[in-house]
């Protein structure tokens, strides 16, 4: 009688087990699944946005090209193309879908200064106070982070297409904006247009700008050409294939185009104390993305 | 018999309790992209590029990858290749600076060759370059430290 009920209590206790172990084996099932599920939907959204849906409205029936829209903007990435050497300053932000389903932004301040082709330094002051900057001298590629005063530097001989290329994607540093400062800008933001709208003029900082949207694949962005000078005065990125859609935007302020730079501000020295450190994915056969998820 | 029920309850026990905390243990390593406050503070935003999804792009990254790979070899040499194998090991664990500073344990500082070693709570960290941000990543303990 005593062997039954042990036995007994031996099989409920391992039938609970099973139980246990199922539920979590469920539960990490259906988490996995979950990515999967936001994948469909997100391909369901994305059906219901083709120009070939017949609910869609007449008017956005005509995914067409404004040749007259490219042809502004062409205008603006060949004046900035045609900057030998330029400052600007950004204000920035953007959206960063959480865990939780919450979208937040973050955002910084920043100054581009640009000498072709192959000098660059940018700063930036992050809104959490986090500071630093990023130099190209011609040879080598320099971060600097002031809050902790440490510096890393990599070998970079190359414009400041390729140093850009190397800094964000296999380092994973942002560079926002990036697409302006181009050799060529109209390469990222003219080429696989499939949608040219223009939206009329609009008031930036009290100056007219005329409002154009566009459409990648991938990507929608708005971009205010200024009417006087034919620079960009602000741009609005939407990554609508990525989930939650987040928002990047950037305001242009202050554009020296001619600016009287000495060589010192393409330089990078050290300053005291500072400590050199290393890229977490240099030396490693593993993407920048891998690096950071 | 019995014995052998006996072992077959532990271990569909233990393998369910093995099965609950793995989620844990995953989160803990994705800690590393998260800013102060718990938030993630990094996106696909976050770029401020209508380039993400171009294959042109990819097409350069690749073709950087190869070009860059005898270079990275020669400088690797120089770089104390040893010291780069520890780091890669232990690189899917990292924090950031807020959360390393709120660690509670009394950090100490080791200087060795050039590098500065961080011990906290007997583990080792270093500082590093990553996705923009300096973090400390857990390394093996500098030599005369294990």
């Amino acid at each position: 009688m005593k062997d039954t009920f042990m036995k007994d209590s031996y099989a409920l206790c391992g039938a609970w087990s099973l139980c246990v172990l199922l539920a979590g084996c469920g539960a990490e099932t259906s988490s996995n699944a979950q990515p999967d599920a936001a994948a469909e939907q997100t391909g369901a959204i994305e059906q219901t946005d083709t120009p070939a849906e017949t609910d869609t409205p007449l008017e956005m029936d005509a995914a067409v090209i404004d040749d007259g829209v490219v042809a502004l903007l062409k205008q603006m990435t060949s004046k900035v193309a045609g900057l030998q050497e330029f400052a600007v300053t950004l204000e920035t932000g953007f959206d960063v879908l959480q865990p939780n389903g919450q979208k937040l932004e973050f955002g910084s301040r920043r100054t581009a200064t640009i000498r072709r082709p192959d000098h660059a330094r940018f700063t930036y002051q992050q809104r959490s106070g986090v500071a630093g900057e990023l130099v190209f001298d011609g040879s080598a590629i320099w971060a600097y982070e002031r809050d902790q005063n440490v510096y890393a530097t990599i070998e970079q001989p190359g414009d400041i297409d390729a140093s850009v290329d190397l800094v964000t994607i296999e380092l994973g540093i942002p560079v926002p904006a990036s697409d302006f400062f181009a050799k060529d800008p109209s390469i990222a933001l003219a080429a696989d247009v499939l949608e040219a709208q223009d939206l009329g003029t609009s008031t930036i900082d009290n100056q007219p700008a005329r409002h154009i949207a566009l459409r990648k694949p991938g990507v929608d962005y708005q971009i205010w050409i200024s009417d006087a000078t034919l620079l960009p005065v602000r741009v609005v990125i939407t990554y609508h294939d990525e989930p939650g859609q987040p928002q990047f935007w950037a305001r242009f302020l202050n554009w020296e185009t001619a600016p009287t730079n000495g060589d010192a501000v393409f330089a990078f020295s050290p300053p005291e104390g500072a400590e050199s450190i290393r890229f977490a994915t240099f030396d490693t056969s593993e993407s920048a993305e891998e690096a950071v998820p | 018999m019995k014995l052998n029920i006996k072992v077959l309850v532990l271990a569909v026990t233990l393998g369910g309790m093995v099965a609950a905390l793995t989620p844990d243990f995953a989160d803990g390593a994705r800690g590393g992209a998260r800013g102060g406050g718990g938030a993630t503070r990094s996106g696909p935003a976050s770029s401020g590029s209508v380039n993400r999804h171009s294959n042109n792009r990819r097409d350069r990254k690749d073709n950087r990858h190869d070009n860059r790979r005898e270079v990275r070899h020669d400088v690797r040499k120089e770089r104390h290749e040893f010291r780069e194998d520890r780091v890669r090991r232990h690189r899917a664990r990292h924090l950031t600076y807020a959360a390393f500073r709120s660690l509670s344990c009394r950090t100490t500082v080791v200087i060795v060759n050039g590098i500065s070693y961080y011990g906290c709570g007997g583990s080792y960290y270093e500082r590093v370059y990553q996705g923009g941000s300096v973090v400390y990543v857990i390394v093996v303990p500098p030599p005369g430290y294990y």
